[in-house]
C-alpha cells in the first residue's frame, strides 16, 4: 500500500471548506474555566471583517456535513497532513473494484496464481490475508482445494509446464505430485472424445452435441453452452449467495468465477461483479457499509475498528455498525442493549416518558433537552434526571451535579438472594434511567438542529448587522450538544459495568468527569434553547467550548486508562 | 437449461434407467387418469441395503419435479412416512444431496438420488433430526431402535 491511501480522507467540515485553515490554527489551549473565554471572543470578533468568509465555528464541534473519519473524536483530525493509515477510510462504492483489485494482486503475486482463483480463496478466508497464507504455506492443496480452486490452480500450471521457454515462478515449496488426485466424490471428467463424435451434456441429455458446444471449468466437466447460461443466470438471479456457485457436476468442489460468467453470460457480469464487491464488504472485517439508509459509502480500515462519520449524516462504529460508543466497548455494549431489551418491560413500568411534578403532582412531559424543570403549574423547579429541587444542583450551593452516582441502599447488609436482586436491578435502573434519558434527549438535540437552520434565519433576520457567519455558532453549539447527549448517554453504559467496588477511586473520579460534562451539558441545552430575543451569543460560544474541552477530558480519561492526570 | 428442460431431462432420465440400474430398485412416472404418464411425478421404489437392519424392506419414494428441475431439486418423501431421524413426519427427505442451498447440482441423476436415499437408510445425520420419535430413539436407546427399524422392515416387505 502507498501514500494513495491517505489521499482517500475527505477533510471537508460543515460548508465552508475554507474554514479549514483556522481550524487546524486554532489555539486548543482552553481551560474549563468560563472567564477566560472572554479573550478568545474578542479575538474573533476582531478576526471578523466583511470580507472574511472565515466562520466563527468552533474548531472542536464536531463537523457536520462532507465526510470524515477518526479513530475517536479527540484525535486530531483537524490535520490533513495526518498520515495516520491506521485511519478509517469512506470510499464510495465505485471505487471498491480498485480497492479489492489492490488487495487481490497482493495475493497473485504473492501465491502466483490466476485472478479468479485469488478472488474465491479471499473469499473463503473472509479476507483474511494472513490467516489464507498461513494456511497456504501449511498445506497448499488442501487450501485450494477447500476453496474450490485447486484445478483451475494447477491448470495454470499445467499449461506453463507444457511451455518449456515459459519462465517457471518460483517453485512451490511443496511438491504437488504426492497428492494430486481426483475427487472422491465426483466421477472423473470423461475422456474428450474424438473430433466428429457427437457428446452429451448431463444436464439438458441432448447427446448430440459437437465439441463446439460444450464448455468446461478446469475440472473439465462438460456440459452444453445453453446449459451453462441457464445455470450461471439462475444462480446469479438468486442473489448475493451465487459467488459460492459449484461445478453442476455432482460432488465437484470446483467454484464458479468471473471466468465463466464472462464467456458464458457477458451481460450477466455486471450483476456479478456488484455481488462479488458486496461480498468483499459483507465478509471482510476491516471494511463496513455506512447503515445510512440509502447510502453506499464504505468504511475501510486496517485493524477493524475506529468511528467513522459518513457525509450522509451517519456515524458509525466500524467493528460493530452501531452509533458511535466511546468510551463503551463492543462488548459491552452489546452486552448492555441486549440487558436492556431483555429489562425493558421492567424499566418502561419504572420510567413513562412523563414524570410527575414532585411537588404538584401534574404529569409533565418532557419535549426539550434540557434537565432542568420548571413545572408550568406551580413554578416548582427541578431535576428531570432525580427530582430534587433544582437549587440543589447549582454551582453556588455547592452542591454540584450529585445524581449521576449510584449509591446503593444502606440495607446492604441483607445478603438473601431476592435483596441482592433487588439491589441489581436498582443499580441497573439507575443507570438506565440517566441512559435513557440521555437517549431521549440525544432525540431532542438532533430535532432541536433540524430546526437551527431556521431559526439561524430569524435570528439573522431580526438583526440587520448581523451576517449569516454570525449566526453560525447557533448551529455549532447545537451540533456539540447532540455529540454531548451521545457521549454523555454511553458514560452511564460504560460506568454500569465498571467495578461497583472500585476502590482504586477510578471509578469516583470517571463519575467526576460525567459529572462536570452533564452540568455544562445542561447549561450549554439552556442557553441554546433560549428564545431569539433573549440569545446571548457570548456565552453559547463559551459554553460550547466549555463543553468541547469536558468531552475531550473524559474520552482522553478513558483511554489513558483511567489514571490521575498528569 | 434455458426454461422448459425439466420434461426432456426427465424422458432422457427414463430412457437411461430402463437401459440401466440399480438391482432391487424400481422408478417410473406416475400414470395420469387418461393412461397418459406424467412425467413431474415419479415413483420409485428403494430396497433396504443388504446385511443392515433395513435389509427385505422396499421403501416407497415419491419425486416431485418442478418446472425448473433441474435447477432445483425434486422434493422426495416416503410414502407413507418412514420411521427415520431424517425424514419429516410428512415423509420428506432431509438429505444433502436433495437440499438446493447444500449439495444440489444439476448434474445429478435420479440414479443417484435414489441410491443416496438407500445410503441414508442405515447411516442417519443426527446433527440435523427431522421427527422427534426416531430422533429420540436413535439417540437414547440403540437396541429399541433396532428392533423398530427390523419391525418397519418387515412391515414393508414387498409382497
Amino acid at each position: 500500500m502507498s501514500d494513495s491511501d491517505s489521499e482517500e480522507i475527505e477533510y471537508q467540515y460543515s460548508d465552508d471548506s475554507d474554514s479549514e485553515a483556522e481550524e487546524t490554527a486554532a489555539p486548543q489551549e482552553d481551560s474549563g474555566d468560563e472567564g477566560k473565554e472572554e479573550n478568545k471572543e474578542d479575538k474573533e470578533k476582531a478576526l471578523k471583517t466583511p470580507k472574511s468568509k472565515h466562520t466563527d465555528a468552533n474548531p472542536n464541534a464536531p463537523p457536520t456535513g462532507g465526510s470524515r473519519t477518526s479513530q475517536s473524536p479527540h484525535s486530531d483530525f483537524g490535520s490533513p497532513s495526518c498520515t495516520n493509515l491506521d485511519l478509517p477510510r469512506l470510499v464510495p462504492s465505485s471505487s471498491l473494484k480498485s480497492e479489492m483489485q489492490t488487495i487481490l494482486s497482493e495475493i497473485i503475486e504473492m501465491l502466483s496464481i490466476p485472478e479468479e482463483a485469488a478472488g474465491a480463496l479471499m473469499r473463503s478466508f473472509k479476507w483474511n490475508k494472513e490467516k489464507l497464507i498461513a494456511s497456504y504455506f501449511d498445506d497448499p492443496e488442501r487450501t485450494l482445494e477447500k476453496a474450490g480452486v485447486l484445478k483451475r490452480v494447477r491448470a495454470i500450471e499445467d499449461r506453463m509446464e507444457s511451455a518449456p521457454n515459459t519462465p517457471r515462478t518460483p517453485k512451490r515449496s511443496s511438491p504437488r505430485a504426492t497428492t494430486r488426485s481426483t475427487s472422491k466424490i465426483c466421477p472423473p471428467a470423461e475422456e474428450s472424445k474424438g473430433e466428429g463424435a457427437f457428446l452429451n451434456c448431463k444436464i439438458c441429455c441432448d447427446d448430440e452435441l459437437t465439441l463446439p458446444e460444450m464448455f468446461s471449468m478446469p475440472c473439465s466437466h462438460n456440459f452444453c453452452t445453453d446449459c451453462w447460461r441457464g445455470f450461471l443466470s439462475n444462480k446469479i438471479s438468486e442473489g448475493p449467495a451465487c459467488v459460492y456457485s459449484l461445478c453442476p457436476e455432482a460432488g465437484c468442489t470446483e467454484i464458479v468465477s468471473g471466468e465463466e460468467v464472462k464467456s458464458m453470460c457477458p451481460d450477466k457480469m455486471s450483476e456479478w461483479e456488484k455481488y462479488e464487491l458486496r461480498s468483499f464488504v459483507d465478509l471482510n472485517k476491516n471494511t463496513r457499509w455506512c447503515p445510512g439508509t440509502d447510502c453506499t459509502m464504505v468504511a475501510i480500515t486496517k485493524t477493524g475498528s475506529g468511528e467513522v462519520y459518513c457525509g450522509c449524516g451517519t456515524g458509525f462504529c466500524v467493528k460493530c455498525g452501531e452509533e458511535p460508543h466511546n468510551p463503551v466497548v463492543c462488548k459491552d455494549l452489546s452486552l448492555w442493549l441486549e440487558k436492556c431489551q431483555n429489562e425493558s418491560e421492567t424499566a418502561n413500568w419504572i420510567l413513562a416518558n412523563t414524570k410527575k411534578c414532585p411537588k404538584c403532582a401534574t404529569r409533565i412531559e418532557k419535549n426539550q433537552g434540557c434537565n432542568h424543570m420548571v413545572c408550568q403549574q406551580c413554578k416548582f423547579e427541578f431535576c428531570w434526571i432525580c427530582c430534587q429541587p433544582w437549587e440543589d444542583h447549582g454551582a453556588n450551593t455547592g452542591g454540584y451535579y450529585k445524581c449521576n452516582k449510584f449509591a446503593a441502599d444502606k440495607n446492604s447488609d441483607d445478603q438473601s438472594d431476592a435483596a441482592k436482586a433487588q439491589r441489581e436491578l436498582d443499580r441497573y435502573l439507575h443507570y438506565y434511567q440517566r441512559y435513557h434519558a440521555h437517549a431521549q434527549a440525544q432525540k431532542f438535540a438532533k430535532k432541536q438542529l433540524e430546526q437551527t437552520e431556521q431559526r439561524m434565519v430569524q435570528l439573522q433576520d431580526g438583526n440587520t448587522n448581523t451576517s449569516w457567519i454570525d449566526v453560525q455558532f447557533l448551529k455549532t453549539a447545537t451540533e456539540q450538544l447532540v455529540e454531548c447527549r451521545r457521549l454523555l448517554k454511553y458514560t452511564y453504559t460504560f460506568a454500569y459495568y465498571l467495578d461497583p467496588e472500585d476502590k482504586t477511586g477510578k471509578k469516583e473520579r470517571f463519575e467526576h468527569h460525567q459529572e462536570m460534562l452533564e452540568k455544562f451539558t445542561e447549561n450549554l441545552s439552556e442557553l441554546s434553547e433560549q428564545s431569539l430575543d433573549k440569545m446571548d451569543r457570548t456565552s453559547v460560544v463559551n459554553m460550547t467550548r466549555v463543553v468541547d474541552r469536558f468531552v475531550k477530558n473524559i474520552i482522553k480519561y478513558v483511554e489513558d486508562g483511567m489514571e490521575i492526570d498528569d | 437449461m434455458s426454461a422448459g428442460i425439466a420434461r426432456g431431462r426427465l424422458s432422457e432420465e427414463r430412457k437411461a434407467w430402463r437401459k440401466d440400474h440399480p438391482y432391487g430398485f424400481y422408478a417410473k412416472p406416475n400414470s395420469s387418469g387418461d393412461g397418459s404418464s406424467n412425467l413431474m411425478c415419479w415413483t420409485a421404489g428403494i430396497p433396504g441395503k443388504e446385511k443392515t437392519d433395513w435389509e427385505g424392506g422396499l421403501y416407497k419414494v415419491q419425486m416431485e419435479f418442478s418446472e425448473e428441475y433441474p435447477s432445483k431439486p425434486p422434493k422426495c418423501k416416503f410414502i407413507p412416512p418412514l420411521f427415520h431421524p431424517n425424514v419429516y413426519p410428512s415423509g420428506t427427505i432431509c438429505l444433502s444431496i436433495l437440499n438446493e442451498e447444500e449439495d444440489w447440482r444439476p448434474a445429478i441423476t435420479i440414479k443417484q438420488m435414489l441410491l443416496g436415499i438407500q445410503d441414508l437408510l442405515d447411516t442417519p445425520n443426527p446433527n440435523s433430526p427431522a421427527q422427534s420419535e426416531a430422533y429420540q430413539l436413535f439417540v437414547r436407546d440403540k437396541a429399541a431402535y433396532k428392533k423398530r427399524i427390523l419391525k418397519e422392515a418387515q412391515d414393508r416387505a414387498p409382497a
